[in-house]
């Protein structure tokens, strides 16, 4: 089903009014819960979930099928077909166990390649090499203050986190004081994620009161 | 051989993924990217299928109950139906311009603005949290105050240092505690691979069922 280019632009006012009416209808959670806010709320989850079904099937299942089995002949694909749809075995408790088998392998295929290969690794292994800084640097043969400074900051923050992180209830708890540094060094940063986070979410809000404002009422 | 036999497939698996990443044997590096990963791609594809039957069945029964606030789980369904036979009917739904234009006008306006709305929930805990009085969330008000006014330009306007000190905060202190936190992270989920590598986590299987 193709539309031309004609009716899409004739669609726009009223594809408009319906994205300005699911914007409000989100925003009126601010107010208070209700009735308009639920309806917005159930059609998102409806609308995204179905998106994701056809998605799948359209971007991984039908090439499996149409291309790779059925125009490359590669057959054994049958297999990763079957093993998907043991997993509909799951609502059935009789046959439960059956849908083990997919979680099995999809839990361990990804447990050892997310958790243990090189792909995990190799970037701890730079972060850490990327942590030692030196602490006393001299900048053609004069001292440097300041990057002396960030380094030593930049390396005590990174071990005052360690530190939190993995000694905090055991070998450091005689020692209050430091474990107090420790957790102020990460309220800063915590501090930093945070406005980063808000900042990101007023560019949000900006989005969408310029739609409001631009595309739906044209006052701007 | 109901729960030894997938604990079995989780090793074998997880051991070929690992083996790949750090053996260099050609038949080994080609089986396990083209036969096992796309085994498992494939077959994660249909789990979409079940998470949406389950959210069917559960808004089908409360409806067919008529439980309370049943009239949204029908909104629900007839959005999913909607969108679901739409997308099975029209070839190349992703790149067919009535879908898009549909699609644009009704699922990024709604999730931009459920995102968007965070802001003003962050706000008000921000707002609490200042209200504790402690030197914890004081700091961490502290930054993040210096990182918004850094943002933008009226922070600088109000004093030109606002701009450095976000700069500084950012490069010096976000960076080295994320890289901390980054390694405990790593290290975590190396030790609980390998935990469900092995059969001693095993609350994917079912639990003790």
């Amino acid at each position: 089903m193709n539309v031309s280019p004609e009716f899409i632009e004739a669609f726009r006012p009223l594809g408009v009014w319906i994205a300005a009416a699911l914007t409000l209808g989100i925003y009126s959670i601010l107010w208070k819960e209700n009735y308009y806010y639920r309806v917005c709320e159930h059609i998102f989850v409806g609308a995204t979930s179905a998106y994701l079904v056809v998605t799948s099937y359209a971007n991984t299942i039908k090439p499996a099928i149409e291309v790779d089995m059925i125009e490359k002949g590669m057959w054994w694909q049958i297999i990763a077909i079957a093993l998907g749809c043991m997993i509909y075995f799951q609502p059935f408790a009789q046959f439960r166990w059956l849908s083990r088998f997919p979680i099995a392998l999809w839990i361990g295929f990804n447990a050892g390649f997310a958790g243990l290969t090189m792909r995990t690794i190799m970037p701890m292994i730079v972060s850490v090499r990327a942590t030692m800084l030196p602490l006393v640097v001299f900048t053609n043969g004069t001292f440097d203050l300041l990057r002396s400074f960030n380094n030593t900051v930049f390396v005590l923050s990174t071990t005052m986190t360690l530190l939190y992180f993995f000694f905090s209830f055991e070998k450091l708890a005689s020692a209050p004081g430091v474990l107090k540094v420790c957790r102020w060094v990460m309220m800063l940063s915590f501090g930093v994620g945070f406005g980063n986070t808000v900042m990101n979410r007023i560019t949000l809000v900006m989005g969408r009161f310029s739609f409001l404002f631009s595309d739906w009422l044209g006052l701007i | 051989m109901r729960r030894t036999l997938p604990v079995i497939l989780t090793l074998v698996a997880g051991t070929l993924a690992i083996l790949n990443s750090y053996i260099i044997f050609a038949p080994l590096n080609n089986w396990v990217p083209n036969y096992l990963q796309r085994t498992v791609t494939i077959s994660t594809a249909w789990a979409v299928g079940i998470g949406s039957l389950n959210l069917m069945r559960i808004h089908s029964a409360r409806i067919s109950r008529k439980t309370t606030n049943w009239s949204f789980s029908v909104i629900l369904i007839v959005a999913f139906t909607f969108f679901l036979v739409l997308g099975f009917v029209l070839e190349k739904h992703q790149e067919n311009p009535f879908y898009s234009m549909l699609w644009n006008y009704v699922q990024p306006p709604l999730s931009s603005t459920m995102y968007s709305i965070l802001a003003f929930y962050m706000a008000s805990a921000a707002f609490r949290a200042f209200r504790m009085h402690s030197v914890d969330s004081t700091l961490m008000l502290l930054s993040a105050f210096i990182v918004m006014l850094g943002a933008v330009p009226i922070g600088e306007m109000i004093w030109p240092g606002f701009p450095v000190l976000q700069e500084w905060l950012l490069n010096y202190i976000n960076t080295s505690s994320q890289r901390a936190i980054t390694i405990g992270l790593t290290l975590g989920a190396m030790a609980q691979s390998m935990r469900v590598m092995v059969g001693l986590e095993r609350g994917h299987l079912s639990g003790g069922e």
